[in-house]
């Protein structure tokens, strides 16, 4: 059981502040070389058209309230396999596996409910209070804001499956135990 | 009604050609009407195997093109009753169908009344699979336990769930059950925590299979071979009935428990 003893929509002091707010409408892109994945895509456009449309019923006088990309997320269902891209601005969270050859990019953090085997990339456009987490953290490459990491070689042990998070500090990527 | 069935792995060389043969014939053995497609125009393998090179005069290009009749390009396999192979073009390439044609293609093949069809994809992921892909109903993936063919599933397996083809069942193949004891190779447990999907069959490692694959005589038919023995078990899996996976274990000679007593020494 996670259990959150501040806000769960506010980063906790740990990951640092949260970017500065922005007014877009989220953008999700789940790429296959080759193939599109049109019900996730089909999903963001009505995500994207209703709120377009609630900004043209609303007109120019009653703006949208202004959210931080921390307040947006992208739930994906499944395991992402290989060849399989997901980027989304804002933060995503799997609810499944991220395999070798899989990459996840979102511009806040990304959760992986599952074992983190392929890339991810937190904090996209250059956030380094990004974070990763993982149910089982074994990336093939981690990348936070403009940092690039990855784990020595050699597997880490099977039976290591306790959930771990990554974060920058000063230039340094350091991944620890959740608890 | 008629079942398509793709027989597919991405990687080249894991043995979709061999499977393919020889769950066309096992599930002609058990009395089924079986239709083996091979989809890898260019570079056709499947009538080698089978060992009906000789006898084909059209393929399935001329079917497409309209050349022939369905009936005439389907070559009949007088060894098993109800098997019959539609060979693929030798002289064109992938882009001599497209996957409408390879649907309507199915169709008829459905429509003729058989019972499973079988279609044999070609390695990679273009043109050539999307056209294998195009009709099935069905699709089982083939791998080895080696990490690239692994990877290679995965990516297959993924292209197929955005193409409406979920839980495609797993054939592992070639599989060293002294190796992986010792660690040296990937195990069924290994494979399916990255694949996550159904085991359909384990297929071990087995020299029969090349000698019966270079005669031109599926395994499927030898009583004696391990292998053969495995793909039985899958066509039985295949007609719905549940077949536990088969002990591997190969029995200990008495030099084995030698080697063991002075190890435990």
């Amino acid at each position: 059981m996670i259990t959150f003893d501040q806000d769960p929509y506010k980063p906790s002091n740990a990951f640092g502040t949260a970017p500065e707010p922005e007014e877009e409408a989220p953008e999700v892109a789940l790429t296959q070389t080759g193939n599109r994945m049109e019900d996730i895509i089909e999903e963001a456009d009505l995500a994207n058209e209703a709120a377009q449309q609630a900004e043209q019923e609303e007109g120019d006088a009653m703006p949208l309230p202004p959210f931080s990309k921390e307040h947006m997320a992208y739930f994906y269902k499944g395991n992402l396999r290989s060849g399989m891209s997901l980027e989304y601005d804002g933060t995503i969270v799997i609810l499944g596996d991220v395999n070798p050859g899989a990459q996840v990019k979102a511009t806040g953090n990304i959760i992986v409910l599952g074992a983190l085997k392929g890339v991810a990339h937190a904090g996209s456009s250059g956030e380094p209070e990004a974070y990763v987490f993982a149910l089982n953290m074994n990336p093939v490459q981690l990348r936070i804001g403009d940092l690039i990491t990855r784990f020595p070689d050699g597997e880490r042990s099977k039976s290591l499956k306790n959930p771990e998070y990554a974060y920058a500090e000063d230039g340094v990527v350091y991944v620890s135990a959740f608890e | 009604m008629g079942e398509v069935i793709v027989i597919t792995s991405g990687k080249g060389g894991v043995g979709k050609t061999t499977t393919s043969a020889n769950l066309g014939c096992g599930l002609a053995l058990s009395g089924k009407k079986v239709a083996l497609v091979d989809a890898d125009i260019g570079l056709r393998n499947l009538d080698v195997v089978m060992g009906l090179e000789n006898r084909i005069v059209y393929d399935l290009v001329d079917v497409v093109e309209g050349n022939c009749k369905l009936k005439n390009a389907l070559i009949k396999d007088k060894r098993y009753a109800g098997l019959y192979l539609l060979p693929a073009a030798q002289t064109r390439d992938k882009d001599a169908v497209s996957p409408e044609q390879m649907q309507k293609l199915c169709q008829s093949l459905k429509d003729e009344g058989f019972d499973y069809i079988i279609i044999d994809c070609p390695a990679g992921i273009e043109q050539g699979f999307k056209n294998a892909i195009a009709g099935a109903d069905r699709a089982l993936v083939v791998t080895t336990p080696e990490v690239s063919a692994v990877r290679d599933a995965d990516r297959i397996i993924g292209l197929l769930e955005a193409h409406e083809l979920s839980n495609p069942g797993l054939i592992l193949n070639r599989l060293r059950v002294d190796m992986v004891k010792k660690g040296e190779m990937m195990s069924i447990d290994d494979v399916t925590e990255i694949l996550a999907v159904e085991v359909i069959g384990v297929v071990p490692d087995d020299e029969s299979i090349v000698i019966t694959t270079n005669k031109g005589e599926p395994a499927v038919t030898d009583e004696h071979s391990k292998a053969g023995q495995a793909y039985r078990n899958i066509t039985r899996r295949i007609l719905g009935e549940d077949v536990p996976l088969m002990d591997l274990e190969t029995e200990e000679t008495w030099m084995d428990k030698i080697k063991k007593f002075f190890r435990r020494g």
